[in-house]
């Protein structure tokens, strides 16, 4: 198989299209017209050196910061320089790459959280006491997310109060109570132990099976190749090269992106 | 009248500028926003007065006593306040700060007790006058002083051992830390420096008002908004900054009104923080 | 056990409310209505503060346009209570989007600025703008409310109608605060980016802390106009914005039952120490430092099983983002 060229060709499965997305910032051209195709039910990697602008594509893609050029179309749906929570609203969840759970909330408030877009009651019936039945049916399925993640033993702990894995665990079920279409990842697996990266992998491998599409940004390459359908690699912003696993593993500009001009594809360090 | 207004307005606003560069110091050394900075500069006048008075030391002594008094009750606020709550709730500091606010303004009241006082003048006594200007030589001194006193700060920040710790504890506090710098040193000292700039501040002013227990939460609030509108956290925007609601206070009351002064001072400060929020001197990082 | 002994502090508590004012003398009395209306005020504070987590000095500015508002509608139209309060609600929860606006766009000191500029801005023109609001003279003669031939001229009436608000306020407010809308303002506070990622709706969810939490205090001016049928400038200055966010840090912040017993403690101890008299401002900044220091959760996480770290700041430990 040929790696594919930036011109893609388009599937009628994608889930996520982005076209010539850009962010600058003063004279630093952070992101510079980039192009995603990501398809239904696939985990799609994102990856590429330090400062290659990952981070920013998803917060782009997030609604965190806005374009200054570009477009960003969710299941067919206009999505760039909308706000963060329409963007929500319309199917997109992410986690962060600094964990960000609400700190002085319970383990299950935090996901409750996801939830808020559907709530299915008002504030009238919040002061009328009519939304009771609701809340127990949400508390309900915030606690099957939990078990799904494999937290639910802590769920009214406070939420820094668990470890540094099992927050990023938190994040996901949060992520998940959205019942997005897609999902973000900005490097879930960073500061891990091996046993903790595994368990998140598995994780990933079963919302993927249960027809969820993820937008993976990771370092770690193993995963990255193990797990993911396509990738797309980033260099000082712009795209280099989109692909199955094994051809982006063979791509030369990949391999000088990540190791610097001088290394051929001869030299194999353990970097990659 | 305006050169007027102006030069007087950089008197009062230089005063501001030294207690908004104190509060800015310790905000940033410890991310403390301290309520009670205007007392330490309202104590220092006391300190001062009682010292001359009460004990009939020579002026300049008595001065240089309330200083240091208030340089080691920064430090004292440091070590016994400050630090414990160190991983405290941002709140928590703040309700502390604002205690401290009312016990010392309170303390104050019961040491010295309620009535406004004289403090005489030291610095020359004839009104000087220039260019259709009068102003005491007292109030010119002010803007000398702090003129020089800022000099002098930024010479210490750029090329003293001290002054580049404490720049570098603002920056990074871990990493200053790793380099080997003893951050519960530079810290005690940045407070104790901070505290003593608001007494350097009632000092000088002190020959010009009537010195009143209760002038602290007044100076105060003018500092903090002289510190927020010249660019929270940076001392350049202090500066700047107080010499500007200085003046800006004098053009409001006269031009304006003298009713509406405050009103239109704070309605100004809005209007700043709605559409330059980083201030007029932003920190750069 | 734990919900046991918190259930029997809270109904000890309700038979005390209730029953012990019916042998207050009159002064006494007179207190217990202006910790109610105070109560009222730290639950609004709290609201915004506690639960939404953002800092305001400027409280004592809602509770002057409630006040003023009752007042003027009360001796100028006539009006009768009901529309008297209806009125300061309204025109208060208003005010709210004031400084709603601001709050979009700034956090943290900024926004804690704005809140100090708005109560100063308040009180100076209520000192200034004599054709509203009389000026330093204030308004006088604001009737106490009348139904039908009735009217409330007791202490002790007046005191009961104070305290069924009280109660309705916090029953209302602990329905919102245990429901989404309540999550979300909590997200908003401990992480606004994310809790937009989440789909929180930052901007409603602002609004909505700013007119609930203003149209309470505009509850709590009304109340306070028809009790001491005079008003003037002088009670709603940056000292009074203060005392309510001790009260509010002091009873435990994020908690409801905190803001009513910072309420009580706040506002009854200067009775109680009244031998200390001058001293008292003296002891209280000391007390508020050392509360600080030793037990910043407030007065409510010393009951034990109150609904603690989950809500309020844990004792000590910070949350740093």
């Amino acid at each position: 198989m040929t790696a594919l060229t930036k011109e893609s060709v388009l599937f009628e499965s994608d889930l996520m299209q982005v076209r010539g997305l850009t962010k600058r910032f003063g004279g630093l051209t952070a992101v510079d017209n980039v192009d995603l195709n990501i398809s239904t039910g696939q985990i799609h990697g994102l990856i590429g050196p330090n400062g290659s602008g990952k981070t920013t594509c998803i917060n782009l893609l997030s609604g965190v910061l806005r374009p200054d050029e570009g477009s960003i179309l969710l299941d067919g749906r206009e999505l760039a320089n909308k706000p963060t929570h329409t963007i929500a609203g319309a199917g997109l969840a992410r986690t962060f790459q600094n964990i960000r759970v609400f700190g002085r909330m319970s383990v299950l408030e935090n996901v409750l959280i996801g939830f808020n877009q559907s709530l299915g009651y008002s504030l009238l019936d919040v002061l009328t006491l009519r939304n009771l039945k609701a809340e127990r049916k949400l508390r309900e399925e915030a606690m099957s997310l939990l078990s799904f993640v494999g937290i639910e033993d802590k769920s009214s702990a406070l939420a820094t109060s668990l470890s540094y894995g099992e927050q990023r665990l938190i994040e996901i079920a949060r992520a998940l109570a959205l019942k997005p279409c897609i999902l973000l990842l900005d490097e879930p697996l960073v500061g891990m132990n091996p046993t903790e990266v595994d368990r998140v992998v598995v994780l990933l491998k079963r919302m993927r099976d249960q027809g969820l599409t993820m937008l993976l940004v990771e370092h770690k390459m193993r995963v990255v190749m193990s797990i993911c359908d396509q990738i797309t690699v980033l260099n000082f912003g712009r795209h280099v090269a989109s692909g199955c696993p094994d051809d982006i593993r063979a791509n030369p500009e990949v391999i000088s992106a990540y190791l610097g001009e001088s290394h051929g594809i001869r030299k194999r360090t353990a970097k990659s | 009248m305006f050169l007027q207004l102006s030069i007087s307005g950089l008197a009062m606003g230089a005063l501001y500028s030294l207690v908004a560069l104190g509060f800015v110091m310790m905000w940033n050394t410890a991310a403390v926003v301290n309520f009670a900075q205007g007392e330490f500069a309202m104590l220092s006048m006391f300190f001062a007065l009682s010292a001359h008075v009460a004990f009939g030391l020579n002026i300049w002594l008595a001065i240089a006593i309330a200083i240091t008094a208030t340089a080691f009750l920064g430090y004292l606020f440091e070590r016994g306040l400050v630090r414990p709550l160190r991983d405290a709730d941002p709140l928590t500091v703040i309700m502390m700060t604002i205690g401290l606010q009312i016990f010392l303004s309170n303390g104050a009241k019961f040491v010295w007790g309620t009535q406004p006082e004289v403090f005489p003048t030291y610095i020359g006594g004839e009104t000087l006058s220039f260019l259709n200007v009068r102003m005491s030589s007292q109030a010119l001194a002010v803007i000398g002083v702090v003129s020089v006193l800022a000099l002098v700060l930024h010479w210490l920040s750029q090329r003293t051992a001290l002054g580049k710790s404490l720049r570098a504890v603002a920056q990074d506090r871990e990493t200053a830390a790793l380099m080997g710098i003893r951050i519960d040193r530079v810290v005690s000292a940045g407070f104790a420096i901070s505290a003593a700039l608001a007494g350097i501040a009632g000092v000088l002013m002190a020959p010009l008002v009537f010195v009143a227990a209760d002038l602290g939460l007044p100076l105060l609030i003018k500092s903090f908004i002289a510190a927020v509108v010249g660019g929270f956290g940076s001392y350049p925007g202090a500066l700047i900054g107080g010499l500007l609601i200085g003046v800006l206070d004098n053009y409001v009351g006269f031009y304006i009104s003298s009713d509406y002064r405050d009103v239109v001072l704070f309605t100004v400060l809005i209007v700043i923080l709605l559409f330059r929020p980083q201030g007029l001197f932003p920190k750069h990082r | 056990m734990k919900n046991i002994s918190f259930s029997v502090v809270v109904a000890t508590l309700i038979l005390v409310a209730i029953f012990v004012p019916m042998t207050l003398s009159s002064y006494q009395l007179q207190i217990a209505v202006m910790v109610g209306i105070f109560a009222l005020l730290a639950l609004s504070l709290n609201l915004l503060s506690g639960y939404a987590g953002m800092i305001s000095l400027g409280h004592a500015g809602f509770f002057l346009i409630g006040s003023y508002v009752s007042a003027i509608l009360a001796t100028r139209y006539g009006v009768s209570f009901g529309v008297s309060l209806v009125g300061a609600v309204a025109v208060t929860a208003l005010s709210g989007l004031l400084l709603a606006v601001p709050a979009m766009k700034l956090s943290g000191h900024f926004l804690a600025v704005i809140t100090i500029a708005f109560g100063l801005i308040l009180h100076l023109l209520a000192i200034n703008l004599e054709f509203i609001t009389n000026g330093v003279s204030g308004i006088s003669g604001i009737a106490r409310p009348r139904f039908g031939s009735w009217v409330m001229s007791s202490d002790l009436s007046y005191y009961f109608m104070v305290l069924g608000f009280v109660a309705t306020v916090a029953l209302l407010m602990a329905a919102y605060v245990r429901s989404g809308y309540g999550r979300a303002l909590r997200a908003l506070r401990d992480d606004e980016l994310a809790a937009g990622c989440m789909g929180v709706n930052i901007t409603v969810a602002k609004i909505h802390v700013f007119v609930i939490s203003a149209g309470i205090a505009g509850l709590a001016g009304c109340l306070y106009a028809h009790y001491v049928r005079y008003i003037n400038p002088e009670s709603f200055t940056i000292d009074i914005s203060i005392r309510i966010l001790i009260m509010v840090v002091v009873g435990g912040i994020g908690s409801i039952w905190g803001s009513i017993i910072g309420a009580f403690v706040v506002y009854v101890l200067p009775e109680a120490l009244r031998i200390l008299n001058d001293y008292y401002y003296l002891v209280f900044g000391f007390v508020v430092i050392l509360l600080m220091m030793v037990l910043p959760g407030g007065i409510v996480s010393l009951i034990p099983g109150s609904s603690k770290t989950v809500n309020n700041i844990s004792a000590g430990r910070g949350y740093r983002p």
